[in-house]
């Protein structure tokens, strides 16, 4: 670091005057984004590269590339005040797409921190940090109406440490509470069901995209739908299910989705980070 | 501690029990989000992320000896609360049980509410230790017999069995709040109790689920006025009349329900003027309530912010009694702590191999602590970082700071306390500030009504301690 950042990284530290950057018009404080420039989304940049050399110093951590730091591109400040304010100010629409874009850039930073992890370390597991889709957004199930089993009465047997039926003669399959509990996933939009698009720049009508690394590896695909077909198979056996894979080919195909994006897209681009699924594939 | 006096009564801690897996990779379900002893004591609630709650029970036998008292096993579990979808407003609502409170005991059978963000319910939890065996129709097992192969006919009759705990929900409140509940409190007239969100307070009745009356409402007419929110709300013990409730601001209001329907108006209000010299870009912050406890007499509160914790005189407002600083040494640290960098350093390592923790998106400087008051009031406790929690004898007498560790976790090992070196020289055995682990915090603990057992929730660990004896 230069004397400037030094500086003026300690005049962030003592001085409590806000640089203006910070500081929205009606006079709240914003806080201010200390995310990497992954896909450009950083929206302060000057306070950005203060605050990321300031943590690269500080770091003590194990991943190797310098770059990743696991924060949220959208730093939302975490005070209850400014979510409601957030949340009764903008109408619906303009609600969900920031929801939308939230979810979408945390499922980017899922991923590329992962591929990072599967690139640099190389103790992780391959088979559930390697893929591209994240436990945490696989819809388990739609959201349980309220009164789901809910009115029913839960029976535990202290002697035997697990649930039982209400009769007491049966045990239910669900484990000990000693032992850690299944885990219970949040319920997650429908959106966020769909999975991501693998159509990427194409906008279908009326539909929210979602944008992520692995469409890029299709679009490299269907560029050569006449001469690398065999890549197919490899990518049927990811956990992008094959489904989505025909549903999307088909309608690539039916679709007047500009030429011109497809050519620009280039085939499996080395060290992309698409580079552990291709490992992957022929086992 | 909880006694008075010199050295030679000075309360040591012993560990008890610890409660929960030692793993590295913590399943967020499994957090825990509150504990709450029963009016007895007798019972230990305690809800997590995943929307379960397990009640902890005081091993009968052990209960009389002085040794094993703080023995407590896992009596029931059930769950609470699902995760649901808004769907009109496009929002998850989280299954994390916010709040457990226990009604006092009135027959064989045990009630408690638990609240998450948006629905409250009443859990009756009863004991079944009998069962109707011999059935005419049904086999012992359920299955039902063949009615022409019963030939003669019996009287079913009782039987022991194992004891069952049953967990059945009474009550569901629900859609009374457009924000998140922060608070529940049973009133001391056992009929009705209050449900706090950021900006409202409801009154219910316990019999009573379609309705709820609203007691507080501080949302502005135009959103854009909005400067605070509620933070925590309680009933006095004694007077059903009074309750409190503290803001995002530092301030705290005493209500009366007899002055008016609507106690927007507050009674008292409680706020410390701050003191200039020190004001910062971030006082407003830290000056925000996490917590606030009557004590057991009802004369005083204890309110917790950031870095500190203080108690009113409930007939003096303009300024608390005493004020004890649990972590004055990160006042320093308030910067990196609202901008989270070297903390989320920390928390790399430890999360890498997990899913991602919703952890990195919690920022330190709005960790909420809460607090709680010692049976007899005599001593206060709240939590800190890197699994301390903080005790603090009332007159300003002792103060101690002890750790919630996996390396004293066999029972009867004395705690011993731990000291924070601040700066300048560290000695031997004080943990530098830096070396903290901000990603191990104590933020629900909870004091035996009538003893001295505590049980302090880390990130997943539920520890008990008695006093040594």
């Amino acid at each position: 670091m230069n004397d400037q950042e030094i500086m003026s990284q300690e005049k962030m530290e003592l001085d409590l005057e806000i640089p203006s950057s910070l500081v929205q018009s009606d006079g709240h404080l914003r806080r201010s984004n200390s995310a990497p420039m992954i896909n450009g989304l950083s929206d302060s940049s000057q306070v950005f590269q203060r605050e990321n050399l300031r943590s690269r110093r500080n770091s003590t951590t194990v991943v190797n590339r310098p770059n990743v730091i696991p924060s949220s591109p959208i730093r939302v400040p975490s005070t209850r005040l400014y979510q409601i304010k957030q949340e009764e100010g903008v109408d619906v629409m303009n609600r969900e797409t920031a929801h939308e874009r939230e979810v979408q850039t945390a499922m980017q930073m899922s991923q590329s921190w992962e591929e990072s992890l599967s690139l640099s370390d190389n103790d992780l597991e391959k088979s559930s940090s390697s893929s591209p889709k994240r436990i945490d957004f696989v819809p388990v199930s739609p959201a349980p109406s309220p009164t789901r089993g809910m009115l029913k009465k839960q029976c535990f047997s202290p002697s035997l440490q697990i649930l039982v039926s209400s009769n007491g003669l049966t045990p239910s399959p669900i484990p000990s509470p000693t032992r850690r509990l299944q885990t219970v996933r949040r319920s997650q939009s429908p959106i966020n069901c769909i999975r991501p698009s693998i159509l990427g720049p194409l906008k279908r009508k009326g539909e929210m995209e979602t944008e992520s690394p692995p469409k890029r590896l299709f679009q490299g695909t269907t560029t050569m739908l006449s001469t690398e077909v065999s890549h197919l198979p490899e990518l049927g056996s990811c956990s992008l299910s094959s489904d989505l894979l025909d549903g999307s080919l088909s309608s690539v195909g039916s679709s007047s989705g500009s030429p011109a994006k497809m050519d620009g897209v280039s085939p499996s681009p080395s060290g992309s980070p698409f580079t552990p699924l291709q490992d992957r594939s022929p086992k | 501690m909880a006694g008075a006096g010199d050295g030679d009564d000075e309360v040591q801690w012993c560990f008890s029990q610890v409660k929960g897996a030692f793993d590295d990779d913590i399943a967020e379900a499994d957090i825990i989000s509150t504990v709450e002893f029963s009016h007895s004591g007798e019972l230990l609630a305690t809800g997590d992320k995943g929307g379960r709650v397990v009640i902890f029970q005081q091993d009968p036998e052990s209960k009389s000896q002085p040794l094993c008292r703080g023995q407590y096993n896992v009596y029931s579990t059930f769950q609470s609360h699902e995760p649901e979808f808004d769907y009109l407003k496009s929002l998850e609502i989280e299954e994390k049980i916010n709040k457990i409170r226990w009604l006092p005991q009135k027959n064989a059978a045990q009630f408690l509410l638990s609240t998450n963000d948006k629905t409250i319910k009443l859990w009756k939890i009863s004991e079944r230790d009998k069962r109707p065996e011999g059935y005419n129709l049904k086999e012992d097992d359920g299955r039902y017999r063949d009615p022409s192969s019963v030939t003669a006919l019996r009287v079913p009759v009782f039987q022991p069995m194992d004891l069952m705990v049953e967990a059945s929900p009474r009550r569901v409140f629900a859609n009374a709040h457009t924000y998140h509940i922060n608070s529940i409190s049973v009133n001391s007239d056992n009929e009705t109790y209050l449900s706090a969100d950021d900006l409202r307070i409801n009154l219910w009745h316990l019999e009573i689920t379609d309705r709820s009356f609203n007691i507080v409402d501080i949302k502005p007419a135009n959103m854009e006025e909005l400067t605070e929110v509620i933070t925590a709300a309680e009933f006095h013990p004694h007077q059903c009349n009074t309750f409190v409730y503290s803001s995002s601001k530092g301030t705290i209001r005493l209500c009366d329900m007899r002055a008016s329907a609507l106690c927007d108006q507050h009674s008292k209000l409680f706020e410390e003027q701050e003191d200039p010299s020190r004001r910062s870009f971030f006082s407003e912050i830290i000056s925000s309530i996490s917590d606030v406890k009557f004590s057991h007499s009802g004369r005083y509160m204890m309110t917790r912010d950031y870095l500190s914790v203080k108690i009113w005189d409930l007939n003096m407002e303009s300024r608390p009694v005493e004020t004890y600083q649990v972590h004055e040494y990160l006042r320093s640290k308030l910067c990196s702590l609202y901008e989270n960098d070297c903390i989320l350093m920390r928390c790399v390592h430890e999360y890498l191999r997990s899913k991602l923790c919703s952890l990195y998106e919690n920022d330190c400087i709005f960790d909420k602590f809460e607090c709680c008051w010692s049976g007899d009031d005599s001593v206060v406790m709240t939590g800190s970082y890197n699994n301390f929690f903080r005790m603090f004898e009332r007159g300003g007498r002792q103060d101690v700071t002890l750790e919630a560790s996996r390396e004293v976790s066999q029972p009867l090992m004395v705690l011993k306390p731990r000291r924070v070196c601040a700066g300048g020289k560290r000695r031997k055995d004080e943990v530098g500030v830096d070396s903290l682990d901000f990603s191990r915090k104590i933020l629900h603990t909870t004091w035996h009504p009538h003893d001295n057992i505590i049980a302090v929730a880390t990130t997943n660990n539920l520890y008990i301690f008695q006093d040594k004896c």
